[in-house]
């Protein structure tokens, strides 16, 4: 059962915090993402679940085995915990071919000759490389490097496969084609797989977990669509979602209009409001907030619209699936859907606001 | 136990901590111990200093800056050092800058093959040129056979012949190239757009000169005469072969003299004075360049710089440049190579014309009966330069990308510092005080160490701590370039340190490494000032043996070892030139 268990884990470098008392689980068999803006921490984690950094304190256990666990001294080199990274860079040898890279971990575990290059061919074949077997890294693609990469790690049969913004460095077709692979891996192995991201895109498509971190902390855990209807802070609510999510700050006229009147008084409270639960209409009677179309942002497939509030404060966006029928300077009215409707306190929490209240507000 | 925990988790530390032990035992420890000379009784003088061997004494530092001898011993000797110094340096700057610009930036005739040859001066031991000089100047001042100037008919006068003249000469032709080197470097990295965007705002080209490329150059000239004359200060050969027969001294030369004379104190001071300029000097470079890095600004891909025409003056000009050429390398080579040829020197007669001074046998010479090549002498020189040179590049070259590794990957980042500094600091001694710091320290067994002089482990453990610079920093940069992922890939897997650096770190960098190993093997080669102070007859290498030759009166055979010499470091140069392609320019500014 290798559940990974993180408890109270801390890394300091220096003198600051790169994790900060860290608890989580992350269940055999899943596929987490640990999702961060950069610098939140979220790669020293992933490298102390490796084993590449120590943890400064709290400890780590991998299968019911402590891996780390500095206050009393114990420690489990990177090899012996049964998992593999995949690292951001690939970080494939670029001196060896690619058999040689995926051979060369299984020359370390002392296996016979006949049995490695049996695994390596049927690595290869795994992830549909087995035509490059000759190459050298510096004549593959980025997508193909990334599977010499996976192939490599996966050589071992890690319990826990780690990787580092796996779909990153590719382009938009090959990031497609690279997520349906990395499903059908986790789905074909059963390996727990962890990955880090800044891309919210990257981690609401492939995971099945996200862990939200931010400044080394955890903001929120949770299945991806939660973490997206229901973000526990703001910072959630404002690094999840694109176009991101429309914030009305405490105190202005915009937000008193969207606070109902339960809430209690309405200076301290921020909202945010989704752009795809904005509604717009030309009509004054049905509206709460009055704008001016500002810009017609076409993104492809749908479109954005941009508005500015009649008392000023950021512009507000509109997610449409289909060509607004607005025009740039037309006044409008807004009205919000009240699923899309947060709102936070002073601290950044959210207020939750039950379903039936938001009906009725 | 944390520390053993942590040295056992982490081998980079343990690494760096023996790489600092070597590195203090090989250069902070000699250093420290001729600094200390300079204050101590030295065996022997106690009836000078009046205190016990061994004891504190001002004696040696009276005697060089505040006695009625200072004047001859001491501040003669500064004085012609700095002369020399800042004379060549300044004129190799003028004539260099000259130079680069017409290299780098006008449309003068075969400017590639021209950039090249240029830079062949530098290529060649400095003392060739000293060499070739007395060949054609020597005059009746010096015993021996007479000069080619002297044989047909005219008499040199002292001035010309000897001393400070062609001293400055000599090493203005060798560092001409130089010069060449790091601003036509610096030219070319400057961003040509900097000049278009004056031009577009109606600038004439003179003020485009004055105003903006020259500015923009100011710290590559400063860097580069700066480093010109922390390297003249320490220079050895060339006033040892042109100075000494008018008593014109320089500090190496006092140094060296000292030494020969048994005058430890006094050669400490001496050193002590050369190690002084040289580490203010370099000071001042490495300071002007933490200056002048604020206002650079790298130039994008805007270096597409437009040729200046020289119009009428084309030709004119290259036939003043291939005059520089002629008198820097065909000379000074053919003056060398006709001078091995001819039994008396200067007479152009076929009769005088011979093969003997290489290969022929029975001369009727003292000594040195045989042509050079059948001597056992030179074969037994050649060979010591070969293993010599050859196992401290190759020791420099691994010890430099271990040095590398540990200042890349060390937690510690003060052993990074240390290491860097350390293996850096050899750069700011001239060779010649190293040398006499080598010599101090292993001149008796100390410790487990036995004395080492008169061996050639002396010549070698100089040699491997005198490439450190060069050698740490490529290891340094090289490792830079290579991102600690690829290590912890192989780590994930269980490899250890010595697997990581055997399997991954040296098949990577051993491109970088080759080219470390060649361009140290070459210098090793080539060089004289570190190595004319622990070298005995039977450690001779080829350099202290044309030395030895020079000082027996042997001009033939001197002159057919310091064309072998070149011929290696010529042939070394251009291998590298082709193998490693391109940088030339980085590997020679050492």
């Amino acid at each position: 059962m290798p559940d990974i268990s993180l408890q109270n884990l801390s890394k300091t470098f220096g003198n600051g915090h790169a994790v900060n008392d860290v608890s989580l689980t992350i269940k055999d068999g899943s596929f987490t993402c640990i999702l961060g803006p950069s610098g939140c921490g979220k790669t020293t984690l992933l490298r102390m679940i490796a084993g590449l950094e120590v943890a400064s304190s709290g400890d780590i256990s991998i299968g019911g085995q402590m891996v780390d666990a500095p206050a009393n001294g114990r420690f489990i080199a990177p090899d012996q915990r049964g998992v593999g990274l995949v690292f951001q860079s690939y970080a494939l040898w670029p001196h060896m071919t690619v058999a040689q890279n995926v051979e060369f971990g299984l020359s370390l575990q002392r296996m016979s000759a006949d049995a490695r290059r049996a695994r390596v061919a049927a690595m290869l074949e795994t992830l549909r490389i087995a035509d490059l077997a000759n190459r050298y890294p510096s004549q593959l693609s980025g997508g193909q490097q990334q599977r010499v990469a996976l192939a490599r790690s996966m050589a071992l049969a890690p319990k826990v496969l780690l990787l580092d913004e796996p779909l990153s460095n590719l382009d938009a077709a090959l990031r497609l084609a690279m997520r349906a692979e990395l499903t059908r891996l986790h789905r074909e192995f059963g390996t727990t797989i962890v990955f880090v991201t800044h891309d919210q895109w990257e981690a609401m498509t492939l995971a099945t977990d996200i862990v939200v971190l931010s400044g080394g902390m955890v903001q929120q855990i949770g299945p991806a669509i939660d973490i997206y209807d229901a973000p526990c802070t703001r910072f959630v609510a404002e690094f999840i979602g694109n176009p991101p999510i429309n914030i009305f700050a405490a105190g202005s006229a915009a937000a008193a209009a969207l606070i109902p009147q339960h809430m209690g008084p309405p200076a301290a409270i921020t909202v945010g409001l989704r752009p795809e639960a904005v509604q717009i209409s030309a009509a004054a009677s049905t509206g709460v907030l009055e704008a001016t179309v500002t810009a017609l942002i076409p993104t492809g497939g749908s479109w954005i619209v941009e508005m500015s509030l009649q008392d000023g404060g950021p512009a507000v966006l509109h997610a449409a699936p289909n060509r607004p029928d607005f025009t740039p300077s037309q006044r409008v009215f807004i009205t919000p859907n009240p699923a899309g409707l947060h709102f936070f306190g002073p601290d950044g929490r959210a207020i939750s606001v039950s379903p039936m209240q938001k009906e009725t507000s | 136990m944390t520390l053993l925990r942590g040295f056992a988790r982490n081998p980079v530390l343990g690494l760096g901590l023996v790489l600092l032990v070597v590195f203090i035992w090989l250069i902070a420890l000699p250093i420290g111990m001729i600094l200390q000379d300079a204050v101590t009784a030295q065996t022997g003088d106690g009836a000078r200093t009046g205190v016990a061997d061994g004891a504190l004494t001002g004696y040696y530092l009276t005697r060089a800056f505040a006695s009625r001898m200072s004047g001859i011993i001491f501040f003669a000797p500064l004085w012609n050092t700095v002369l020399v110094a800042i004379c060549a340096s300044a004129l190799a700057l003028m004539i260099g800058s000259l130079l680069a610009w017409l290299l780098v930036r006008s449309d003068i005739p075969l400017r590639g093959w021209l950039a090249g040859a240029m830079l062949i001066p530098y290529m060649l031991p400095v003392w060739t040129f000293a060499l070739a000089w007395v060949t054609l100047f020597k005059n009746a001042t010096l015993g021996g056979q007479p000069g080619w100037a002297q044989a047909l008919g005219a008499q040199p006068p002292d001035w010309l012949a000897y001393g400070a003249v062609p001293t400055i000469v000599v090493l203005t032709l060798h560092y001409i190239p130089f010069a060449i080197l790091i601003i036509g470097g610096a030219l070319q990295r400057l961003d040509g757009q900097l000049e278009e965007a004056a031009r577009m705002l109606g600038a004439r080209r003179l003020t485009i000169l004055r105003r903006i490329t020259l500015p923009a150059l100011r710290p590559a000239v400063l860097s580069a005469g700066l480093l010109m004359f922390a390297d003249a200060i320490g220079e050895f050969s060339v006033p040892y072969i042109l100075g000494l027969p008018v008593q014109f001294e320089t500090l190496a030369v006092s140094l060296f003299r000292a030494i020969s004379t048994q005058q430890n104190g006094m050669a400490a001071v001496f050193a002590g004075a050369v190690l002084l300029i040289g580490v203010v000097t370099l000071g001042i470079d490495a300071w002007m360049l933490r200056e002048a890095r604020r206002f650079t600004t790298i130039g994008g891909k805007g270096a597409i710089s437009r040729t200046a025409p020289l119009r009428a003056a084309r030709w004119p000009i290259f036939a003043a440049v291939m005059g520089v050429f002629i008198i820097s390398v065909i000379v000074p080579l053919g003056v060398l190579f006709l001078s091995t040829l001819m039994h008396i020197p200067g007479r152009f007669t076929l009769a005088n014309f011979t093969l003997d001074y290489w290969i022929g046998t029975n001369l009727p010479t003292v000594a040195f009966q045989s042509g050079i090549l059948l001597t056992p002498e030179f074969w037994n020189a050649a060979w010591n330069s070969l293993r010599i040179a050859g196992m401290a590049a190759l020791a420099a070259g691994v010890l430099g990308l271990l040095v590398g590794y540990v200042v890349a990957r060390s937690p510690w980042r003060w052993l990074a510092g240390a290491l860097r500094g350390i293996t850096f600091f050899p750069y700011l001694v001239p060779g010649i005080a190293f040398a006499a710091a080598i010599l101090v320290l292993f001149a008796a067994p100390r410790g487990p160490i036995p004395a080492l002089y008169g061996t050639p482990w002396i010549l070698l453990l100089a040699l491997i701590a005198d490439q450190m610079p060069f050698a740490s920093r490529v290891g340094i940069s090289a490792m830079a370039q290579l991102g600690p992922d690829i290590e912890d890939a192989a780590r994930m897997m269980g490899a250890g340190l010595l697997r990581r650096l055997r399997s991954i770190v040296l098949p990577i960098l051993n491109g970088a490494l080759a080219t470390a190993i060649l361009l140290s093997f070459i210098s090793g080669i080539k060089g004289v000032s570190l190595f004319i102070l622990l070298a005995v007859p039977s450690t001779d290498v080829l350099t202290t043996f044309s030395l030895r030759l020079v000082d027996y009166g042997y001009a033939q055979a001197a002159n057919a070892v310091v064309l072998v010499i070149a011929m290696l470091a010529l042939l070394g140069s251009m291998v590298i030139h082709r193998a490693a392609g391109a940088n030339f320019a980085q590997g020679l500014e050492r």
